[in-house]
């Protein structure tokens, strides 16, 4: 007995587009974790991101009629969540400023959490990874963390595979080099 | 490790995602419906129903407002809706009851024609 093959995503936008809500339900169980880690990554937050994404599948399901069939889904999808992450995080600027001028919080603050770092290892790995650039550090974590393929990341950031596997290259070099630095410095 | 990424808050295990995943769905097709109000702001139709109704509404703001400042003239109406022959028409147009003499005459000339 074979299994029956999945539905490709043009057919499920199509099925979308006639009002299927089970097909839509299929395509937002495929994409749900990457639109989710990406706009976690550019929001640094999990319940602004799942607010993103549930906006950009919103999104999807009206507007799936102007979707072309003959592109990929994944870089429009992924299009919206970037768009709607950057939206939110210009409105959180404004919004910080703002408070900024009425306040005088925003100072750094001690936290359970940095607390919480405390040990040295963590430390250690927690400042090589931070030095990294933006996108090496995010191309490093979703390949290498999440287990998500070269591919895929290239499709969330709308960037090459090329570019994210330089990234990649560049960050584990950058991540080798300072944790060899840091343990020779500490015998 | 995983901690000191910026997804670090997000779990991954297979019972967040369906979770996740079945409450964005239905959200969104909630949420993509359109209802009443996003009818009223998007639809072109909504837009000429208005436009309709504010003219009507403009209109019985207006219309007694002109009434008031121009009242139809009582003289020219009763003019045009005088009957045709001339006695007729003096005794409905005038404001004072003609001389009887006019009417006799009037009347006599054009009874003899």
């Amino acid at each position: 007995m074979s299994e029956e093959p999945e539905p490709a995503d043009a057919a499920l936008i199509a099925a979308t587009v006639r009002g299927d809500e089970a097909a839509f339900a299929v395509l937002v169980r495929r994409y749900i974790r990457s639109a989710t880690l990406l706009a976690a990554q550019l929001l640094r937050d999990r319940t602004e991101a799942e607010d993103v994404v549930q906006e950009s599948f919103t999104i999807v399901f009206a507007k799936a009629a102007r979707f072309d069939p003959a592109r990929p889904f994944p870089p429009w999808l992924f299009a919206i969540v970037r768009r709607l992450a950057q939206k939110r995080r210009a409105r959180d600027a404004r919004r910080a400023r703002l408070l900024r001028l009425w306040t005088r919080a925003g100072e750094p603050s001690i936290t359970t959490e940095n607390a919480w770092i405390a040990t040295r290892d963590v430390e250690t790995a927690g400042r090589a990874v931070h030095a990294l650039p933006p996108m090496q550090r995010a191309c490093f974590e979703l390949v290498t963390m999440r287990g998500l393929t070269t591919a895929d990341v290239a499709a969330m950031h709308g960037i090459s595979e090329s570019t994210v596997r330089q990234h990649l290259f560049r960050a584990r070099a950058a991540l080798r080099a300072k944790l060899k630095t840091d343990e020779d410095d500490h015998g | 490790m995983a901690d000191l990424f910026d997804t670090r808050g997000v779990p991954d295990d297979q019972q967040y995602w369906d979770s996740l995943a079945q409450r964005v769905a239905s959200a969104a097709v909630v949420g993509a419906k359109p209802d009443f109000i996003d009818w009223l702001g998007n639809s072109r139709a909504s837009w000429i129903a208005a436009s309709v109704i504010a003219s009507l509404v403009f209109g019985l703001i207006v219309a007694p407002a002109r009434r008031d400042s121009a009242p139809p003239a009582p003289a020219d109406w009763q003019n045009a809706l005088a009957p045709a022959d001339d006695i007729a028409r003096e005794v409905i147009v005038s404001d004072t009851p003609p001389p009887i003499g006019r009417l006799l005459t009037r009347g006599a000339g054009e009874v003899s024609k």
